[in-house]
């Protein structure tokens, strides 16, 4: 479904990533994990089009996303949960999730699809009158991932999903992705600091360090690897 | 190897300024006596050489966008017309009009020390205008110095009075820029908040250069009484003097010495020129340039060059769609 | 007395809210401070002027008819003039965009002295003059009319920006614009409309003015500053606490007037937004 081939991508005058490639398949979960600031939210931000790469090329289902601003990719279907809190502050949860829904086809399902995102986060329709400010911030993290559902998206991306969230509240917010992931086999591409949770819920993984990708494989075969575990197991995921 | 180059541009620099000055200095010697006509033209550009000096000390180097620089220049005329006709003597005159515009710009600078960006132009813009209506309610019409003024009127030596004062100008601002404070002034501009965590204290730099940019605003105020040997209180604080200054240092060069001189002739021949035609053609013109410049050449026309290069470059290849602009 | 005093207040203070609130429109969506929006203004007086001088069209029939025109010239503006900032580092826009508006005020104001001279007009109806008293005060029958009709833009932009699918993507993308392109809003489309909607209201501001007082090409400036003043005091970004603070300066400043006198005024409103500036810069009406 995805493919990134060999992108560079720079900050200014800074180079971050250097010559990543990539492959997602229809139906899967990949997660990309590293140290920090190696570049891993810097990939997704590079997909949806907040990020221009200057080599390389990146397809979806065949389409070429390079140059494509930012509204046209979320229509072509992808649509990413970012690690910053990016709530309409001054707007309620219902607006929010309206909004969700702005991009053409999505609208028009917007009443069903906001029950069912009610149904997945029941939190959302109890907070549904209140401004998105007020919420907390795991709440506000909720929204956003109920927002993104909204844009029946055909690539899910998240960054750092757990980044900042109680221990439970992460396991809530997994279970609920394979539960997502079951019911809807949405392609998910996941960047996260909590590695352990992530690679039990994907399929493929990849480690990024310092820009460059070092590394790909089975999900299984990451957590059965003991340098795997003892780099990046760390103490968020003692459980 | 590089400090020589840096020695022998600098050297270059000097010795075209140098001579610069003298060709200025000969001039009105050279000339017939009675060609008024170029002496005040360069007057003029004198006078908007040490305003947008004094504004881009402030907004080139240090950040701080002080839409009030009219202000400064109105007080320094207004004293000075004041003490002249109370038969103080003229250079004293000029001179007490850049401190007591120096003063004022101490009164606010301080409050508005707090301010920020948008809000610091706004704030010194609003207090500029303020004063305006004031000053031009307490003294309506036009400000004469004594009749027997004009019985000593020396075009000339109003000419080298003005041109001294551009030469201290360049010299203060110059070795303001190149000393520690020119460098704190830059860290404040860039980053204050890195700047304070480096142990500078952004407030006394900003009054330190408040107060200089008011003093020589206020200089160019006293030295214009004394050319035109009478003001108007209304005129002399109108936002034009802020902006026409304002303009000329963005058009040559924002944060750097040559750009408000190059700018400021441009600004003054353009005037010239237009004005002979359909006289508000001036503005326009003028305004187009300005917008032009700010959107393509960003830097001025002194660092032209640099945004050229980039500009093409940025045709050719897909790096510079840089990744921190909008779309 | 007082209740004169203050009606006179509501009056010109409607015109600060409206002015302002096209000022807040474009700063709250893009950040981008328009210094020329008073040019605007005095351009929608002209438009309006004009058609009532050629064409005897009313001046309350030709609001529309100049919001329109604005409009659309709001929208070569943004694609010409604004959009163009949007290469500049994030740090650097609002400043360059106060330089341009700047020299777009230039540009304006002197294309338009060039066009109609500097003569001072005013739109004078034959009902211009009538008065209407109401328990001891005087109120003008154009005044009340333009109140009505400011109001009604108003409510009208309010359901617009409440009720609209469109209009609260323009929310959005003023409260986090990169959120709101995430979702697929496309934020070039939505600062295009934004501009011609703000200078739709400038347009309906300076119809009024036209009407209530009078435009000459370089007024704009003065009513750039009370609009100024008002975005200050209601909180820079805020949308919607500027209509209500428009109106406060306005009666604060004529009750000012009445104490102090009239060639006072405007240091009066300044003198205000000095103080908020000092004291309390995020405003009265931010949360």
């Amino acid at each position: 479904m995805l493919e990134i081939h060999r992108i560079d991508v720079y900050y200014g005058d800074l180079k971050v990533l250097y010559d990543v490639s990539l492959t997602i398949k229809d139906g899967e979960i990949v997660v990309v994990f590293g140290s920090n600031g190696a570049g891993k939210s810097t990939i997704l931000r590079t997909i949806s089009g907040l990020l221009r790469s200057s080599a390389g090329s990146i397809s979806f289902n065949g389409l070429s996303l390079i140059r494509q601003p930012v509204h046209k990719i979320v229509e072509l279907g992808i649509c990413m949960v970012p690690e910053e809190n990016k709530v309409f502050p001054e707007m309620t949860v219902l607006e929010n999730l309206e909004l969700g829904a702005f991009v053409g086809k999505a609208r028009q399902a917007k009443g069903s699809t906001m029950n069912w995102v009610y149904e997945l986060f029941p939190i959302l329709k109890k907070r549904s009158k209140q401004k998105a400010g007020t919420l907390s911030g795991g709440e506000q993290k909720i929204l956003l991932m109920g927002r993104a559902l909204m844009s029946q998206p055909k690539l899910l991306l998240l960054d750092e999903l757990s980044f900042g969230l109680a221990p439970l509240l992460i396991q809530d917010l997994f279970r609920t992705i394979r539960q997502l992931h079951k019911s809807t086999g949405m392609t998910t591409l996941l960047v996260e600091q909590n590695v352990r949770m992530a690679l039990e819920l994907a399929d493929r993984g990849y480690i990024i360090e310092n820009g460059h990708i070092v590394a790909e494989g089975k999900a299984q075969d990451f957590l059965g690897n003991k340098r795997v575990k003892d780099a990046y197991f760390g103490i968020a995921s003692e459980e | 190897m590089s400090n020589i180059k840096e020695i022998i541009a600098k050297s270059k620099m000097f010795v075209v300024g140098g001579i610069v000055v003298l060709i200025l200095v000969l001039l009105p010697l050279v000339e017939n006596i009675g060609n008024n006509y170029i002496l005040t033209l360069l007057f003029t550009v004198f006078i908007f050489v040490i305003l947008s000096q004094s504004w881009n000390l402030m907004g080139g180097y240090a950040g701080q966008f002080n839409l009030g620089l009219a202000a400064y220049f109105g007080s320094g005329a207004l004293s000075c017309s004041l003490l002249i006709s109370v038969g103080l003597s003229s250079y004293v005159a000029i001179l007490a009009g850049g401190l007591l515009a120096a003063a004022l710009g101490c009164i606010v600078g301080i409050p508005t020390l707090r301010l920020h960006g948008i809000y610091f132009a706004i704030g010194t813009l609003a207090i500029a205008e303020a004063l305006r209506i004031t000053v031009a309610n307490i003294f309506p019409g036009w400000s004469l110095v004594p009749s027997t003024y004009w019985e000593t009127y020396s075009i000339i030596e109003r000419y080298y009075i003005c041109l001294a004062l551009v030469v201290i100008t360049i010299i203060i601002v110059y070795s303001m820029v190149n000393s520690q404070v020119g460098l704190a002034l830059k860290a404040i501009r860039d980053d204050e908040d890195a700047a304070k965590a480096t142990g500078i204290n952004p407030a006394k730099y900003k009054i330190l250069v408040f107060i200089i940019s008011s003093f020589l605003a206020g200089l160019a105020g006293g030295v214009f009484c004394y050319f035109r040997g009478s003001i108007s209180p209304y005129h002399q604080f109108s936002v034009d003097w802020t902006f026409g200054p304002l303009m000329a240092a963005c058009i040559g060069g924002l944060g750097t010495i040559t750009g408000p001189i190059l700018g400021s002739i441009i600004f003054v021949l353009l005037q010239e020129l237009l004005s002979q035609t359909v006289g508000k053609a001036y503005f326009i013109v003028t305004g187009v340039l300005f917008i032009l410049v700010i959107l393509f050449l960003p830097g001025g026309l002194v660092r032209s060059r640099e945004s050229l290069r980039r500009f093409l470059a940025g045709l050719i290849s897909r790096k510079s769609e840089s990744n921190t602009s909008l779309f | 007395m007082v209740a004169q005093v203050i009606v006179y207040g509501i009056i010109i203070g409607v015109i600060y809210g409206l002015v302002a609130t096209g000022l807040s429109l474009l700063f709250g969506v893009m950040r981008y401070m328009n210094i020329a929006h008073g040019s605007f203004l005095i351009i929608g007086g002209y438009i309006s002027y004009w058609l009532f001088t050629l064409w005897h069209m009313d001046p309350f029939v030709s609001i529309p008819v100049v919001m329109l025109a604005m409009f659309l010239l709001g929208l070569i503006v943004y694609r010409v003039l604004l959009s163009p900032l949007g290469k500049f580092p994030e740090g650097q826009r609002l400043g360059n965009s106060m330089l341009i508006t700047f020299g777009l005020i230039l540009v304006l104001d002197n294309v338009m002295c060039l066009l109609w001279t500097s003569d001072v007009r005013a739109v004078t109806t034959s009902y211009s003059k009538v008065v209407l008293e109401l328990l001891g005060v005087r109120l003008p029958l154009i005044s009340l009319a333009v109140i009505g009709i400011t109001l009604i833009v108003i409510i009208a932009l309010h359901l617009f920006l409440n009720r609209t699918y469109f209009g609260k993507s323009i929310r959005a993308t003023a409260q986090n614009w990169e959120a709101a392109s995430l979702l697929g809003i496309n934020i070039d489309r939505t600062y295009l409309v934004a501009c011609g909607v703000s200078m739709a209201l400038a347009g309906a501001a300076g119809a009024a003015v036209a009407l209530m007082y009078s435009i000459t090409p370089y007024s704009g400036l003065q009513w750039l500053l009370r609009a100024l003043v008002v975005l200050v005091l209601a909180g820079l970004g805020s949308i919607r606490g500027v209509f209500l603070a428009g109106v406060l300066l306005g009666v604060t400043e004529q009750v000012s007037v009445f104490f102090i006198g009239g060639e006072y005024r405007a240091v009066v409103g300044l003198g205000i937004f000095v103080l908020i500036l000092l004291l309390k810069p995020q405003g009265l009406f931010r949360q």
